[in-house]
């Protein structure tokens, strides 16, 4: 556990969160939205990485806090993007935030996929809806990472045209030579 | 071996108090049948001879304490947000300032006359959250309050019929979580320190030297836990057996409060006014339907047989497997207390012998 | 309690399970059961530590066709939760008993010792080994008993005390026996007793488990998120407004069982807020909560035909 990244999180006070602002939001469907994030404190956000697959702690201090994949690459140095659905109390607080607004952030935590046991083997990524968010980090990174692995298949699901997320991602996929990707929704 | 004099308890307890609060077995104003951890002070009595009905924990785990305040403001082109630190926003009514436990993490605290299954209760939670920065799981909070706490343990030489103790290997003789113990003999209390910090306080002038032996020990029930923890396992499934065996419960949450060793909790934000807030921490409790009440409606302990299984899986079978120590010490509170006379050892006897 | 056992196998003829009380086994006083066989039934008993009200059950298992065995305290219960609809008379065989007044047993143990052994001689009491006045131990709704005989009832076991328990009732005009020392305090102090009391809170909400009319429970605003009406921490000030959100919202509700101020492990006398807006209501409109099937609570009964238009249909 001691090689997972713990940037964000102080040794000794591990509760307390550390101020980010919204750089920029993105309505990915009608009720998800991605946030792009960036630590205030400067020398944090330079030091800040993590591992795809890994989690981040949201908050917005009033409402709660809570759990979201980090959805962004570790290669991707500018921000750290959370993608959220509107369900409860906190979500909520997060689908009403603009860019400019103050958060905190306890990132990253939590585990990553064994890619470096990958290498050298075709990998497909299978995943659905909201679903998609730690799995387009994951995926993000195999991308970055190209040569070590053979054939990248993506499959892609959400229950209706209007829940697929990230669209523009999705059509560069599509674009994408090197890339196989197939996506699928259930109506 | 050091002695004190019944009678001279409360000067003890003065000396003591001189550097730290000091918290003993108190009966609270106009509750005569209560008997509680309390803060003591000059003149009030202590019981050293009933059992409380509430475990001591909250002197490494309050019933709420605030991890860190937060605090909105206007910026001229932007919103700020400052995140505090944990002592609360100054002159905003911080969180446990009426409960008398919330004090600042560190300060210097004595407990005094806590039983043995409540000093050992401490060291089954330092399993937890007693790790150092850099483990996997580290509380500051708890391990400050836990490093400026000192046990004073009063030995058992009677128990009750709800004490179960002696199910673990040392039982009533055990010195694991105790700084210094008092055994209850002839006209007072021989004392033994068990660390140095209770050593520290035998060289204070108020012990005198006795030739008395210690006395014998109390012998509780004794619960066979066995293979206990892995027969919880198999019986996970059946439910026919967690619903008859909690067709009594209500699902309140006294059994898991009172516990020494029940650590659940909550974390929340409560704002004082619109623009400060206090991320807070409390008990909580997974006997209560809330506790596991997912986002989407779904709530995976529905019923009060999935969540009693919970707290006997969790105390006997998943904390035993991870971090290899039972989750009970014992002390009956439990069964002593529960408003509809559930015993949970009844219930471990039945999982035996499902 | 032979009458007791048959009355019981009787009634499970009938219905599914039947809620009663059995001795446990290592403190000798009763605690509350569920009697699903005939078999099972065999353990029933009733006596004086049958302090339990087992009214609480019956909204969680609504819908199913049950026995209960009650004292007329509980009954009082009983008929309020018909009234809210939170069990039908059909689906229910209420099996009355006649109770001679129950004791305190938690008093009892806090004072000689969890599972010491109780010889309930009817007239005296023998703890331990020491004999005391029976009184002293009386659960303190004793005191205030109304009638000690069920008013619903399918069947009866035992016998009827035609009134109150026992000799020791004074009615409801008993108050509690703080009520006085509070009546003599000006507002700043009531207000200092009770945060002192409520300072020790741990928020366990046993009082709102055993209550037969708290059956919001797993939605109870005490305790939601949404609505945050009552804040999350554990401490006095919560514990208080908590604890006043209940009793308001149990006014011309509570039957005065007693069983919150007997679950609360920490003994604050809840008993005393219930008791005094119990006798507002009854003063203000001629109301007790579980007097009668056909009486309609006066803080949910309201006409607003009658009001607007001034005539009636």
């Amino acid at each position: 556990m001691s090689t997972i990244p713990r940037e964000g999180i102080k040794a000794s006070e591990p509760l307390r969160p550390e101020p980010a602002t919204v750089l920029d939001v993105i309505t990915e469907t009608p009720n998800i939205k991605s946030l792009r994030l960036a630590f205030d404190d400067e020398s944090l956000m330079q030091s800040f990485s993590f591992l795809q697959g890994q989690v981040g702690q949201l908050s917005v201090p009033g409402a709660g806090e809570a759990t979201f994949a980090i959805a962004s690459p570790p290669s991707q140095r500018e921000y750290f993007q959370f993608s959220v659905m509107k369900t409860g109390v906190v979500t909520t607080a997060i689908h009403e935030l603009r860019a400019g607004d103050r958060v905190a952030v306890r990132a990253p935590m939590g585990n990553t996929f064994p890619t470096d046991d990958w290498k050298g083997r075709n990998i497909v990524v299978i995943g659905g809806g909201i679903g998609m968010a730690p799995l387009r980090s994951l995926f993000m990174y195999l991308e970055d990472h190209r040569d070590d692995y053979g054939g990248l298949q993506l499959i892609y699901g959400a229950r209706t045209p209007k829940d697929v997320c990230y669209l523009d991602d999705c059509r560069q996929w599509e674009a994408g030579s090197d890339i196989d990707f197939v996506t699928s929704v259930d109506t | 071996m050091k002695f004190i004099a019944a009678k001279k308890i409360p000067d003890l307890l003065g000396l003591l108090a001189r550097d730290a609060r000091v918290w003993a077995p108190l009966v609270p104003e106009d509750s005569a049948d209560t008997l509680l951890f309390l803060p003591w002070e000059p003149g009030a009595e202590v019981d050293l001879e009933r059992f409380t009905q509430v475990s001591p924990k909250k002197l490494v785990m309050p019933g709420s304490e605030p991890l860190f305040s937060f605090s909105y403001s206007m910026a001229v082109d932007c919103e700020r947000l400052e995140i505090g630190d944990a002592r609360g926003v100054p002159g905003a009514g911080g969180a446990s300032d009426a409960d008398g436990a919330g004090e600042a993490p560190g300060a210097a605290t004595v407990l005094f006359g806590a039983r043995a299954c409540d000093a050992r209760s401490l060291t089954v939670l330092d399993a937890l959250f007693g790790l150092e920065p850099g483990e996997a799981y580290n509380d500051p909070l708890y391990r400050a309050r836990r490093a400026a706490l000192t046990v004073v343990t009063l030995a058992c030489t009677s128990c009750d019929a709800a004490c179960f103790c002696s199910s673990w290997a040392e039982g009533p003789a055990s010195t694991e979580g105790s700084d210094l113990i008092l055994y209850p003999v002839e006209g007072g209390y021989l004392a033994r320190g068990v660390s140095d910090r209770g050593e520290a306080l035998l060289v204070l002038d108020i012990w005198e030297e006795s030739e008395q032996p210690l006395p014998e020990l109390a012998e509780t029930d004794r619960v066979p836990f066995g293979t206990l923890n892995t027969k919880l396992l198999e019986i996970f499934s059946d439910m026919d057996f967690w619903e008859r065996a909690t067709e009594r419960c209500v699902s309140c949450g006294y059994c898991t409060y009172a516990c020494p060793t029940c650590y659940c909790f909550n974390i929340f934000d409560e704002m004082r006014g619109s623009r400060d807030g206090e991320r807070c921490r409390s008990w909580d409790a997974c006997m209560f339907y809330l506790y596991t009440l997912e986002t989407s409606g779904h709530n995976p302990r529905p019923t009060i047989a999935h969540r009693y299984r919970n707290r006997i899986g969790h105390k006997f079978s998943y904390y035993p497997e991870n971090q290899g120590t039972t989750l009970c010490t014992g002390c009956g509170r439990c069964i002593r207390g529960c408003p509809v006379g559930l015993d949970i050892r009844d219930v471990l006897r039945g999982a035996g012998e499902r | 309690m032979a009458d007791l056992v048959t009355t019981i196998k009787q009634t499970l003829k009938d219905v599914e399970l039947v809620l009663g009380w059995v001795r446990d086994p290592a403190t000798g006083v009763a605690a509350p059961a569920r009697f699903h066989t005939e078999e099972e039934a065999e353990a029933a008993v009733f006596d004086s530590t049958c302090v339990h009200n087992l009214a609480v059950h019956l909204p969680r298992l609504k819908g199913r066709r049950l026995g209960i065995v009650a004292k007329g305290c509980d009954a009082r219960s009983v008929v309020e939760l018909i009234i809210e609809h939170e069990a039908e008379r059909e689906d229910l065989k209420v099996i009355g008993v006649g109770c001679g007044s129950i004791l305190d047993v938690k008093k009892i143990w806090r004072r000689f010792g969890y599972g010491v052994e109780i010889d309930d001689r009817g007239d005296s009491l023998e703890l331990g080994g020491e004999r005391g006045p029976r009184e002293d131990f009386l659960a303190r709704k004793c005191h205030g008993c109304l009638e000690a005989d069920p008013d619903i009832y399918d069947l009866f076991v035992g016998e009827s005390a035609g009134g109150p328990a026992g000799e020791i009732s004074g009615g409801r005009e008993e108050p509690h026996p703080l009520s006085a020392m509070l009546e003599d305090l000006a507002p700043a102090e009531r207000r200092a007793f009770w945060r002192e009391q409520f300072s020790r809170c741990i928020r366990c909400y046993a009082c709102r488990e055993v209550c037969p009319m708290c059956f919001c429970r797993d939605i109870c605003i005490m305790q939601t998120q949404v609505p945050h009406w009552a804040g999350g921490e554990v401490n006095a000030r919560e514990s208080e407004m908590i604890q006043h959100i209940r009793v308001s919202h149990l006014a011309g509700r509570c039957t005065g069982c007693g069983e919150c101020e007997r679950a609360c492990p920490v003994g604050i006398p809840l008993m005393l807020l219930m008791d005094e807006q119990n006798r507002a209501i009854e003063d203000m409109f001629g109301y007790r909560a579980g007097d009668s099937l056909r009486a309609r609570p006066p803080m949910q009964t309201f006409s607003i035909e009658k009001d607007l238009w001034g005539d009636e249909e």
